[in-house]
């Protein structure tokens, strides 16, 4: 899977999570999730969850962890997605 | 001991993915879950005592990650257990929020707005004068940055959907 069709599905999951659509709209891969996209704690678990449906891996909690940023998330899906 | 708290605006709560609990909660919170009366408010009571834990284990130098699992909330609600370390903890319920306060917190509030530092500032200017809110950098940290701080109190601040709440404890 290239990069950009998954960062792209990973701003689709982002979507309806994100409260500021300021920064949603201006998305790049070193936007934080939860600091510039204001996305809460309790929605970072759904979008885990969500990532692990759409790309069929398993995001542990010690990778979850490690995923600030969009790219965080763009780079830990590609290292999983087979 | 540390503070730490959390508010969930129970409006805001709706629409979660179905392996919510299950990534969340313990098997035994899950049987708490499925039993209660309410289980919206238990579930989000558990979520928001796991999340003010977090913030407390945090300011003691551990590092729980994204494992709201490790962090076990007693069946009483009065406190949360993270590996060996047991937090003292307190809930305080109104129709529309639930707020968990982990620590011996002096002063709480909770009001209406999209930031608690305002009102946090206001409420220790009686007793430390005008302060200034300070966090320091922290890599890794979901911002880079560590804990809220001010000079004189131990300090938690929580904002979700319409409201923000704070609680402090003078050292």
């Amino acid at each position: 899977m290239e990069q950009k069709e998954v960062f792209d599905k990973v701003v689709g999951i982002l979507k309806p999570f994100v409260k500021n659509n300021e920064a949603l709209a201006t998305v790049a891969m070193e936007t934080s999730i939860l600091k510039d996209l204001k996305v809460n704690s309790a929605r970072l678990v759904d979008v885990v969850l969500e990532i692990e449906d759409n790309f069929g891996i398993e995001v542990k909690d010690e990778d979850a962890d490690k995923v600030k940023t969009v790219g965080d998330a763009v780079k830990l899906i590609l290292a999983k997605a087979v | 001991m540390s503070v730490g708290n959390d508010i969930v605006d129970l409006s805001a709560t709706a629409g979660i993915h179905p392996r919510f609990i299950e990534r969340v909660c313990t098997a035994e919170e899950r049987l708490r879950i499925e039993a209660s009366s309410d289980p919206k408010r238990m579930l989000w009571s558990l979520f928001a005592a796991k999340e003010a834990a977090y913030k407390a284990a945090v300011k003691l130098g551990l590092e729980p990650g994204f494992a709201h699992r490790r962090f076990e909330v007693s069946p009483d609600f009065d406190s949360v257990r993270f590996e060996d370390r047991s937090f003292a903890l307190r809930m305080e319920h109104h129709e529309d929020w639930v707020h968990a306060i982990v620590g011996e917190a002096t002063i709480t509030g909770i009001e209406e707005g999209s930031s608690a530092r305002d009102p946090l500032m206001r409420a220790l200017k009686p007793m430390l004068g005008d302060v200034s809110i300070t966090r320091e950098p922290k890599p890794g940290s979901w911002d880079g940055f560590g804990p809220p701080r001010v000079m004189g109190a131990d300090v938690s601040l929580s904002h979700d959907g319409r409201f923000v709440a704070f609680v402090a404890a003078f050292s």
